[in-house]
């Protein structure tokens, strides 16, 4: 049986919510990874926040990427690290966050500038073909798979059919990585026998829905 | 293998949990099981929908924090993008592979009732909701190859996946009365013909708008009418099944009631 996540389950609608909760004292890396990992999802704030002046500064300078580039493949970065720690791809920091989030930030930037066939100064600490560089772990399969945007429109159309609750309880279950005895408290509903059940056909419509676009 | 196992097996492998020669193993399966292969890639472009959709709320939440940061304008909050109006539908290969399965399904269902009324058992309501009736599959429990220990639950749900319908009706009624316990153990009554003690639980869990089951439960309360010789209200209750496109049940009901008519 796996565990409840150990910190209390916060509400869906928190997960969407735009306010900025920084902590007034950021936690330290292992803390904030720990948290991350035990579904404090609200916490990728705090990430962004202690992280992204840093990156800004350095992707325009050694990367010649412009501030709004630079911001949009910070906030790319933080959320493939997100997905790393709840997947399980990422189980134990071997560097600071910083690292491992420039590492992420920097190659979406040469992605990025390689689209737009921008020139790239050359970056003589940039770690790249590292042996232990993190951004190996980055999976941008789903980015190539879905660049046709055509596609990306029937999926998100397909989705927002499903309607709440099952939208709800999938994207916990699937993506946050929450256990079902998790989904079932998020959600309200009265057994992980009956979370278990009606995750199941959610699954089958959202399938029927993506099947008829 | 019931249809538990199988769903959890497919969410070990989607979501990357298989250990690599379990992974070896299932992707051997995929290959020679075309509709396991079906459903895979269904299940797949449904993660990925997901994926799509999450990854895009927490971007528009990390534009916001950056609009903020930065003193400029926040973007607009929307959280997914807005379908095109004249999206080119890509046919997906196998979907109508899988409505035709379906159709045979339903025709053979019916060609095998067809034979029991011929020779003159389909006439006896109870013989005609038995050959409707197939336990709804166990998705209550997840059971662990090997596990030696067995508390009351697990004991009532594996003598339902045994078939052993007394044993189970024994041990659910043993259990707490939650819904799930009660569907299970109406299932198991109905297994076992006691339709009586079946029908007052089947009506009630079809009646419970926030049971996962209710619309199965409507399903099974009209087969328990059927059996028990309320042949009207079972009409009734098939009718109203198989006119909505999204009951589960829908094509069971309207063969059935081809059947009566």
């Amino acid at each position: 049986m796996v565990p409840l996540r150990k910190s209390a389950v916060p509400t869906f609608r928190s997960l969407k919510s735009t306010s900025v909760e920084a902590h007034k004292t950021p936690l330290a890396d292992a803390d904030l990874f720990g948290a991350i990992k035990s579904g404090k999802h609200e916490l990728l704030d705090q990430l962004y926040i202690q992280h992204r002046s840093a990156f800004l500064t350095y992707a325009q300078r050694q990367l010649s990427a412009t501030e709004d580039d630079a911001a949009d493949c910070f906030q790319d970065a933080v959320i493939a690290f997100y997905k790393n720690v709840v997947t399980g791809r990422l189980t134990e920091l071997t560097c600071e966050i910083r690292t491992y989030l420039f590492a992420i930030g920097k190659r979406l930037v040469y992605r990025k500038n390689h689209h737009r066939h921008r020139e790239v100064v050359t970056d003589p600490v940039s770690g790249i073909g590292m042996v232990d560089d993190p951004s190996r772990e980055v999976d941008l399969s789903l980015l190539n798979r879905l660049e046709n945007d055509e596609r990306r429109a029937q999926l998100a159309a397909g989705l927002a059919r499903l309607g709440e609750p099952c939208q709800q309880i999938l994207t916990l279950f699937y993506y946050h990585r929450y256990p079902i005895e998790s989904v079932q408290e998020a959600v309200g509903l009265p057994s992980p026998g009956a979370t278990r059940i009606k995750k199941m056909r959610c699954l089958d419509k959202l399938k029927r829905v993506l099947a008829t676009q | 293998m019931n249809q538990d196992d199988n769903n959890q097996r497919i969410d070990d492998y989607l979501l990357g949990r298989m250990k690599s020669g379990e992974r070896s193993a299932f992707e051997r399966s995929i290959d020679q099981d075309e509709s396991l292969a079906e459903d895979i890639a269904a299940s797949r472009m449904a993660l990925d929908a997901l994926e799509l959709a999450e990854d895009q709320a927490l971007k528009v939440r990390l534009q916001q924090l950056e609009a903020k940061l930065s003193g400029s304008s926040a973007p607009a909050a929307t959280s997914t993008p807005a379908a095109p109006e004249s999206a080119t539908v890509v046919a997906l290969p196998g979907r109508s592979r899988g409505r035709w399965l379906g159709v045979a399904a339903a025709l053979l269902l019916m060609l095998l009732a067809g034979w029991f009324v011929v020779n003159g058992i389909g006439n006896r309501p109870e013989q005609l909701a038995m050959t409707y009736f197939e336990p709804f599959p166990n998705y209550a429990t997840t059971n662990v190859r090997g596990d030696q220990t067995e508390d009351a639950t697990m004991a009532a749900f594996n003598a339902y996946d045994a078939a052993d319908f007394a044993r189970a009706v024994e041990l659910f009624r043993s259990l707490e009365a939650t819904d799930v316990n009660r569907f299970y153990l109406a299932q198991s009554l109905f297994a076992a013909k006691e339709f009586t003690a079946a029908a007052p639980l089947f009506s009630d869990l079809a009646a419970r708008a926030d049971f996962a089951l209710a619309p199965e439960a409507v399903y099974y309360a009209a087969l328990t009418d059927l059996a028990r010789g309320q042949t009207t209200e079972a009409t009734k209750s098939l009718e109203t099944i198989s006119a909505d496109p999204d009951h589960p049940f829908r094509e069971q009901a309207a063969a059935l009631l081809a059947e009566l008519n």
